[in-house]
């Protein structure tokens, strides 16, 4: 019985998985599946500069950031969990910030006329070009490598602390080789290649701050899918993409199974002598974090009243919610409002009610498609979208699919967290007591897990705000969310509203994740 | 009336450790069978394969004589009780306990009514409209034996359930416990590493060391007289080789078993103290016969008077001859 259950449930898990993502990726890159197309796309001079850039940026980008996160994480464990609190809410805020938001805040304090930059030019480097790219890529992924290595080294049994810094007569390098080092490894490991995924088939921050000479084969992708319509090559070049994707996601699986469980509830232990100089250095790194994960976005929410020579203004929130129609935009900005809000509840819904299924009895089949998800990147998706249902569905329905797959991991990643809560001992109870399916799940493991649900469909939530490649890839201008229109913004030299867009988006995403925060600490 | 247990040569193996070897017994229906063993010995993997939690590699389980190795727990007339309560959190007292019932789609009232009687057999009607977070260690788990007992199974498993309890509360349970087998009739599996437990509790005794099953009887008998070394060394028993137990008096030609509490410690003699201790309620005489070394059980009485150095004697009052291992 329990044997054919399991079956069920990885079969129908498997099916979903062929319709959401196996099939339209396949179909995606199915016109690109040629020796010829690869060899061609690859033969051109900008696509081979792309690929060498893409590895380039995605490298420099994934090693400081795992490096400065794994530092944070250190430091974090020297503070008090509840001092650790604010940081770690902040951390999560950066890296679950949608894209076009990091792009404002990095030009906002970076760019032309930025805060900082306008008193210290050779920041200037930060806020477009190649370092732009960088310095906004380890933005997104600082707090990424801190989780996972703070994660680790809260799992450190706290004997194994003492003992090693007994033996060591309270010096610090023994910790460091016999401790961190051992213990952070894999999460070291693992937050590289997961930062290098993200890095590698980045689209809004290049397509942004990189501008023609910084393109990563995700811009490419876009570029031959939407404006050539040379849908081989586009295929082609995702075809590459995915290769080393690939490889990064193999890599990410390995080191990932060597991680510790979820620390549900652990205390934290601090891995370090509690040593006066090693509290300063912990401090000084977490203020220079917590200051540039902060900047960017204050100086967005700044940036939204300032009219560049005009003083103070509210133009830019006038014109986000203007319900007239906007040539900019080809809608009226309350409808951008609107359709961002929309597809993010429809999002959460059906992304929770799919990631309950998966996350409940989905097990090995689940697992392997959340993974596979990583080496499919958001455009190369929406490609596959259009191919397979752009025929008969419409492109709400499609954004909304898009927004799902993009969701699906986080989702059911919390749910998993919130049905581990149940425990062995409750499940052998249940099981014993004749508890099983459905009636199992809604009396027992849904009323013990509520409060990751209300974690999965704010993730899913902040997600579907956030989204941006395969969004714009779909989307006509009716159905335009905000992300889109601060890039149109942007592109009309509107600052104003295009930082109010901004502060907008970020207003939604950072209240739902700021009053979940304490669950998302568990979750993170 | 309870039901027959029976596992035919069952093994189970977690990755590379064994944690049970070709065990086979049979539990008599509505007997009270203690499974003494130390911990890791494979106790609780014996009880969750009866259970149906686990599913045997080799062997099976049969339950009246059906084999049930494949069916799920629910089908078994097995439930099951752990060393911790595992009481649903969000839920009251009485729903945990009517909980069994509901998944077996018991009405509401009849479900009501059978958590009436049982909560009255086990005197915790006060505790119906709490929440697990308000009950004491004590309470928490009679509610949990509630939960097991309203289903009215014909087998009842428990694993170490009074472990987590202190000393009074558990001698209180024990008493219980055995009352309610009684009363109803059920065969009861009952794990534990206590040997006290073991004694009081079991109709009869299992020892289960390193995943096999070394000894199985009447629990006084097995107590008393182990067969095997490996039983003995669980009982606690001191076991000697043939030429040692020569010193003492005792003529084997293989390795006897000879229980602490029957030996008779006597004043002068060849032996001298090397230990004393005390524990609750008796006391532990080391002395060493030569080349032989002997733990002997002494009452409080006599204690005092015995010293470390004092010379004694030593009469052996019952032994078992050993196989090996």
């Amino acid at each position: 019985m329990r044997v054919r259950a399991a079956y069920a449930g990885s079969v129908i898990s498997f099916l979903l998985s062929i319709t959401l993502i196996y099939a339209p990726a396949l179909s995606g890159l199915a016109p690109g599946l040629s020796l010829a197309e690869i060899g061609k796309v690859l033969s051109q001079d900008f696509i081979r500069r792309a690929f060498i850039f893409s590895l380039t940026q995605a490298s420099i980008s994934s090693a400081l950031a795992t490096l400065i996160g794994g530092a944070a994480a250190v430091a974090l464990t020297t503070i008090s969990s509840r001092a650790a609190s604010p940081i770690r809410a902040l951390a999560l805020l950066s890296f679950m910030a949608p894209p076009m938001i990091v792009v404002s805040g990095f030009t906002a304090l970076y760019g032309r006329g930025g805060i900082l930059s306008s008193a210290v030019p050779p920041l200037r480097a930060l806020g477009e070009g190649f370092g732009g790219v960088v310095a906004a890529h380890v933005f997104y992924n600082i707090p990424l490598a801190m989780n996972l290595v703070y994660s680790t080294l809260v799992a450190v049994p706290r004997e194994l602390v003492d003992a090693v810094r007994i033996y060591s007569g309270g010096r610090l390098w023994p910790v460091i080789k016999r401790v961190i080092i051992p213990y952070a490894s894999p999460a070291l490991i693992a937050s590289y290649a997961l930062t290098f995924i993200y890095c590698f088939a980045s689209f809004a921050i290049p397509l942004t701050l990189g501008g023609p000479a910084y393109s990563t084969l995700e811009v490419y992708i876009y570029y031959f899918y939407r404006m050539l319509f040379d849908y081989e090559a586009a295929a082609a070049t995702a075809t590459v993409q995915l290769a080393v994707l690939a490889i990064a996601t193999v890599l990410f699986t390995l080191a990932y199974a060597r991680l510790p469980p979820p620390p549900v509830g652990r205390r934290v232990v601090a891995v370090l002598p509690g040593r006066k100089y090693v509290r300063t250095v912990s401090f000084a790194v977490l203020a220079v974090v917590a200051a540039y994960l902060t900047l960017p976005l204050i100086s967005v929410v700044i940036k939204s009243f300032l009219d560049p020579g005009n003083g103070l203004t509210l133009r830019g929130y006038e014109r986000v919610f203007s319900p007239v129609f906007d040539q900019a935009i080809g809608a009226s900005g309350m409808r951008v409002v609107g359709n961002t809000l929309y597809f993010a509840v429809m999002t959460a819904v059906i992304a929770v009610s799919a990631g309950s299924f998966l996350a409940f009895i989905g097990g090995a089949v689940a697992d392997a498609l959340l993974t596979t998800l990583l080496a499919i990147s958001p455009l190369t998706l929406a490609m596959g979208l259009l191919n397979m249902y752009g025929g008969f569905l419409p492109a709400p329905v499609l954004i909304i699919f898009a927004h799902t797959i993009a969701a699906l991991p986080l989702v059911v990643k919390s749910l998993r967290l919130g049905f581990l809560r149940v425990g062995r001992e409750i499940a052998d109870a249940a099981r014993v007591l004749g508890a099983r399916g459905l009636f199992y799940f809604l009396r027992v493991v849904a009323p013990l897990s509520r409060g990751s649900y209300f974690v999965a469909a704010a993730l899913a939530v902040v997600v579907s705000l956030g989204e941006f490649g395969a969004t714009y890839l779909i989307a006509r201008p009716e159905f335009y969310t905000l992300g889109i229109v601060i890039y149109s913004f942007r592109g009309v030299r509107d600052w104003p509203a295009s930082y109010a867009a901004s502060t907008v988006l970020l207003a939604m995403s950072a209240t739902l994740l700021l009053l979940l925060s304490r669950r998302l600490e568990r979750w993170m | 009336m309870g039901y027959e247990v029976e596992l035919v040569n069952v093994s189970k193996r977690f990755g590379g450790f064994t944690a049970l070897r070709n065990v086979s017994l049979k539990v008599p229906a509505s007997s009270l069978t203690v499974v003494l063993g130390p911990s890791g010995a494979g106790k609780t993997t014996l009880l969750r394969i009866v259970a149906g939690l686990e599913r045997p590699d080799e062997g099976k389980v049969l339950i009246e004589g059906v084999d049930v190795t494949d069916e799920p727990p629910w089908v078994r007339g097995a439930v099951m009780v752990f060393q911790r309560p595992a009481l649903f959190p969000h839920m009251s007292a009485a729903e945990n306990i009517a909980f069994g019932l509901e998944a077996m789609g018991v009405s509401k009232d009849e479900a009501m009514a059978r958590v009436r009687d049982i909560v009255d057999l086990l005197r915790i009607r006060h505790l119906l409209s709490k929440l697990p977070d308000e009950l004491s260690g004590g309470e928490a788990q009679r509610v949990a034996l509630a939960r097991a007992l309203v289903l009215g199974p014909r087998i009842l498993l428990l694993d170490e359930p009074l472990s987590n309890l202190d000393l009074s509360l558990r001698e209180e349970l024990r008493a219980e416990i055995r009352r309610i087998q009684r009363e109803l009739g059920m065969t009861m599996l009952y794990v534990t590493h206590d040997q006290d437990e073991a004694l009081e509790l079991g109709d009869y005794l299992a020892i289960i060391y390193g995943g096999e099953l070394v000894e199985w009887g009447d629990a006084m008998s097995v107590y008393e007289s182990p067969s095997s070394m490996r039983a003995a060394r669980v009982l606690g028993h001191n076991i000697l080789s043939p030429d040692c137990a020569r010193e003492i008096g005792v003529s084997a030609n293989a390795p006897v078993a000879v229980p602490p509490h029957r030996i008779l410690l006597i004043e002068g003699g060849g032996c001298r103290v090397t230990r004393v201790a005390r524990r609750r309620s008796y006391g532990v005489v080391d002395v060493a016969c030569g080349g032989t070394r002997l733990r002997v059980a002494v009452g409080y009485d006599i204690i005092d008077s015995i010293k470390v150095g004092d010379r004694a004697g030593v009469e052996v009052r019952r032994y078992s001859v050993l196989k090996r291992p």
